[in-house]
């Protein structure tokens, strides 16, 4: 099963709910089945990085972006296909331009292959935003520098009432072991977490205030108290105002879907597990990578 | 090919007894020049004529089947004996003696037959299957209804008439395509003008709930072959279509006609849509559950705005579709009401709508949502509270039934709202009902849903949305089958397109995935599970109903896009990669940077991008011109800002560029850019 087919099937049906979606992509997986389901959500999360979706979890529901065709950042004079693509699509870009298929780098953690990268050979901006209005897609001239410029400064959430004393268990992040324990008072500031309606809820607590927040973004939060140095930049092309080079993300810090996002449109592919644990992502500018790190509280350690 | 009258007139050789019927030829070689092109021996020859087919093949008449009525009409004899086709006789006659290399002089005629074959369509006096009554409506001209009742008594004369215009096609085969003329078993004399009537008005009709229900962009001029593949699709189902368009869509491949009756439809459809059939209702029972009263409503059809509607007896009430809800308002009159009506046949007819109620053993009604009472329903759904009304005599197989397979929680209601009827309230069906335990109340099993697990099914799989019925997969994303559930656990064979011997596999409720038996072909395959078949389409890339599936909506909320965000614009220019390929960025201090080829960045490598021949690199703020350079040679400026030139004291560098770049670009003749070389000049000669 490839990742083509789904992101096709996914262009098709355009929008719809999330629980019909996943188990339609956990029947075509090939994980066994009691692992499918977890599968078929992070398969779909990870088209979502790769700007091909949109996921909202709290609602249940999902969307298809539209087609956008955009520079990768750096010198490649190479554009980017993502959102919404049907053979039709594949088929007037492909009389306007001469479009390429990658087939991206294998991941371990997820069965089904991400779908294949499409990428477009151009001569000019103006060629490039032609070749999109007549393929019926929308133009960014680089898709990775505007959502870094956009990307806000993370903060506590909207102020909530806390984990239900006579919920579930509670459980709270241990800066040290890097993992939830639970506990049994909540005096102590920090993340928190809880199980309600079958699904993770979390809260960061702030001198006696609860706030409700995302899982990836308390945990930024969070770590970036403990250890604000956990994205490093590696240069590689060393352009005067804006070097390029390799990001790795320390592996225990989740980042926001945004943010990941960003990251990946600076390549088209999503990060691959380096050696050492980090997350790498390719190709990232300095300032897509000074962006995120300011946006989540860390210090982008450039080497 | 045109006939002309004198030819023809001179062909039959029979001036004197035609010379005063000039209308009739008009028609006969009208027909014959539209219908009989000796020049086309590939396409199927089909007669095909409806109201609109004959203004389109003549615009010019005001009316212009009035006009061949009258000319046909002048042809016969009025009366209704045999006599009646005696001057049809006598060319014919004529036309057997001569060369017969046109066809016979019996078109206009014939075409009238085949006009009242497609006015047929359930128009509340006459169903769709009533052909003399158009005839002779269609016949008839003023207070003379006698020829048109001779031709219907003499329609055999007719019918011989349709079997000599076959023969002479299938003798002209050199010519001609392959005769579509033929007859119905059953209904074998006006099997022959049905043959030639492709689009019963009947089947008008349903092709405009057809066009209703797909998005095919109507302006575009690929859309007829679009649309036949989707009728293809839609059609697969039986949706009451008449046999003859039913063989000419499924077996005509992208023939003219058919292709054009079908655009010529979907671009009426953006009209004034077309008089449809009567719509078909059913009077429900409601109990509101706040005060137990009884009410009989009538649930909304969405193609029904309003009707006026006569009962039986003869009283009229009329119905309006409300602003919200599920019934509909009574506008005027009134419907009949009160218990006793649950033992009584209902029955009222309108113009476009027919209402029926029948006596049924038992009523199952479910919370309507957008009224909060108690709506009949067809069938029960497990696991939802339901209102059941038995009668008195069944009330003890009923308790047996609950007490086996209901929830715990229904009771049965103490007071009478029908004589000589119970009501349970709140029955949710946990356990599949057990046929065997209904035994005698055969009404109870038919009405209940057989439980979900005990049927074969299609799930998950990679499925399009279309409109156009079926279930349709995007190929490679092949369906599950969902096996059966049976207590008993035994063996099922599971047939994929008749394909024996089947797979053996137990009977437990468990998910087969058809995609492993793959590839499949594009098209229709069937999966036979334990007797049970099911249909599905598979599809390749660039089908039609992948292209329809790309524009149909889902019934769930979109959800509503994102916020647009200020798009960053960084300016990108490219150059060619190549021997000191470089990009310089003038400002308009006359300064100039220059930017040298980088080389191919690791990840392209790496990750096996195409290795682009250019190269790309983003215009630093306050430039004004760029210059690409390749093997020693710059190109033309290109300008980025209209500042003008401003030349403060230049480096050497920026010198040398400019000594440069004035060889090369004197004959540009944008003048910013000639100020700019003029002030570098200045700079040059009076130094600073």
């Amino acid at each position: 099963m490839d990742g083509d087919l789904v992101l096709e099937w996914l262009s098709f049906r355009g929008h719809g709910r999330l629980s019909d979606v996943a188990s339609s992509v956990a029947a075509v997986m090939d994980s066994p089945p009691r692992t499918r389901a977890y599968a078929a959500r992070a398969y779909l999360r990870r088209l979502e990085v790769l700007g091909h979706l949109d996921l909202q979890w709290s609602e249940g529901k999902w969307r298809i972006r539209p087609t956008v065709l955009t520079q990768l950042p750096g010198s490649s004079a190479i554009a980017l296909v993502i959102g919404k693509r049907t053979a039709e699509l594949e088929g007037r870009l492909e009389s306007e331009a001469v479009l390429h298929r990658v087939v991206p780098p294998t991941s371990r953690t997820v069965s089904l292959g991400d779908p294949g990268i499409l990428l477009l050979e151009y001569d000019s901006e103006a060629e490039l935003s032609d070749v999109a209005t007549n393929a019926g897609a929308k133009f960014i001239p680089c898709a990775a520098l505007d959502l870094a410029a956009n990307l806000p400064l993370l903060a506590l959430g909207a102020r909530a009432a806390g984990p239900n004393t006579y919920g579930s268990a509670v459980e709270m992040f241990n800066v040290l072991e890097r993992e939830f324990t639970q506990v049994e008072t909540f005096r102590r500031d920090g993340l928190f977490k809880q199980k309600v309606n079958g699904r993770w809820q979390y809260w960061l607590l702030r001198s006696g205030r609860w706030s409700s927040i995302g899982y990836a973004e308390g945990m930024c939060l969070t770590m970036s108290e403990v250890d604000s140095r956990c994205l490093q930049l590696k240069i590689f092309e060393d352009v005067d105002e804006d070097p390029i080079g390799t990001l790795h993300v320390n592996g225990a810090l989740p980042l926001p879907v945004q943010h990941q996002r960003a990251l990946a449109l600076c390549s088209g592919v999503n990060a691959v597990k380096a050696p050492d644990g980090t997350w790498a992502y390719d190709n990232v500018p300095n300032s897509v990578a000074l962006a995120v790190a300011r946006s989540i509280h860390q210090h982008l350690q450039v080497r | 090919m045109r006939v002309s009258n004198s030819e023809y007139n001179h062909d039959v050789g029979d001036r004197e007894v035609l010379g005063s019927h000039m209308d009739y030829d008009w028609w006969q070689a009208k027909l014959s020049e539209e219908f009989f092109p000796l020049d086309q021996p590939d396409e199927p020859v089909i007669m095909f004529l409806d109201d609109d087919e004959m203004v389109r093949i003549c615009p010019d008449l005001p009316d212009p089947v009035i006009s061949l009525r009258s000319a046909v009409l002048a042809e016969l004899r009025q009366t209704d004996t045999t006599a009646i086709f005696e001057p049809l006789d006598r060319r014919m006659a004529t036309w057997r003696k001569g060369p017969q290399d046109q066809p016979p002089p019996s078109l206009p005629l014939l075409a009238i037959t085949v006009i009242a074959g497609s006015r047929m369509r359930n128009d509340g006096a006459f169903s769709s299957a009533a052909y003399y009554p158009r005839l002779l409506s269609l016949m008839t001209s003023g207070r003379n209804s006698l020829t048109a009742t001779g031709i219907q008594k003499h329609f055999d004369v007719v019918a011989d008439m349709w079997q000599t215009l076959d023969d002479w096609i299938g003798r002209n085969d050199d010519f001609l395509g392959p005769s579509t003329i033929h007859t119905h078993q059953t209904f074998n004399r006006i099997g022959y003008p049905l043959s030639q009537t492709v689009l019963k008005a009947s089947d008008r009709e349903r092709l405009s709930g057809f066009f209703d229900r797909i998005r095919v962009d109507r302006s575009s001029t690929s859309s007829p072959t679009q649309l036949l593949a989707l009728l293809r699709l839609w059609m697969d189902k039986p949706r009451g279509f008449s046999t003859t368009f039913v063989d000419l869509v499924q077996k005509g491949q992208g023939d003219p006609l058919l292709l054009a009756v079908i655009s010529k439809i979907a671009a009426e459809q953006s009209g004034p849509p077309v008089a449809k059939g009567r719509v078909r209702l059913d009077l429900r029972m409601c109990i509101d559950p706040e005060d137990w009263s009884i009410s009989w409503m009538i649930p909304v059809d969405p193609r029904l705005e309003m009707d006026e509607l006569r009962q039986d007896n003869g009283s009229l009430f009329s119905i309006r579709k409300p602003d919200y809800g599920s019934v509909y308002d009574v506008a005027s009159g009134s419907l009949p009401q009160g218990a006793p009506l649950i033992n009584k046949h209902f029955r009222a007819a309108g113009t476009r709508a027919f209402l029926t109620k029948k006596v049924r053993d038992i009523w199952i009604l479910r919370i309507d949502p957008s009224s909060g009472q108690w709506l009949s329903v067809p069938a029960a759904t497990p696991d939802e509270p339901h209102l059941l009304v038995v009668r008195d005599i069944d009330v003890a197989e009923m308790e047996e039934l609950l007490t086996k397979n209901a929830a715990s929680g229904y009771w049965k209601f103490r007071g009478k709202l029908f004589p000589g009827w119970n009501v349970y309230v709140d029955v949710s069906w946990v356990e599949p009902i057990d046929l065997s335990t209904a035994g005698a109340f055969n009404s109870l099993g038919q009405l209940l849903k057989a439980p979900p697990n005990s049927r074969p099914k299609l799930v998950n799989g990679l499925q399009l949305r279309t409109d156009v019925g079926g279930l349709h997969y995007l190929q490679g994303g092949e369906p599950d089958v969902q096996l059966p559930e049976d207590s008993s656990n035994e063996s099922v064979d599971v047939v994929l397109d008749k394909r024996l011997p089947g797979t053996r596999l137990k009977a437990n409720g468990s998910l087969f995935p058809l995609r492993v038996a793959g590839p499949f072909t594009e098209g229709k395959h069937t999966v036979s599970v334990a007797g049970v078949t099911l249909d599905f389409f598979v599809h390749t890339s660039g089908s039609a109903a992948q292209w329809e599936a790309a524009r149909t909506e889902g019934a769930d909320d979109a959800v509503p896009p994102g916020p647009v965000r200020e798009a960053e614009t960084p300016e990108y220019v490219l150059c060619r990669r190549g021997r000191n390929a470089a990009v310089w960025f003038v400002s308009p201090s006359g300064l100039v940077r220059r930017r040298s080829e980088p080389p191919v960045p690791l990840f392209i490598t790496r990750l096996g991008f195409p290795q682009s021949y250019q190269w790309k690199v983003s215009v630093p703020r306050g430039t004004a011109w760029v210059l690409t350079e390749r093997a020693g040679k710059l190109s033309q400026p290109q300008q980025i800002s209209g500042d003008p030139p401003n030349f403060g004291s230049l480096d050497g560098h920026s010198q040398e560029f400019w000594r440069r770049v004035a060889r090369e670009t004197i004959n540009n003749k944008n003048r910013l850019w000639r100020s700019y070389l003029s002030q570098s000049m200045e700079d040059s000669i009076y130094g600073r």
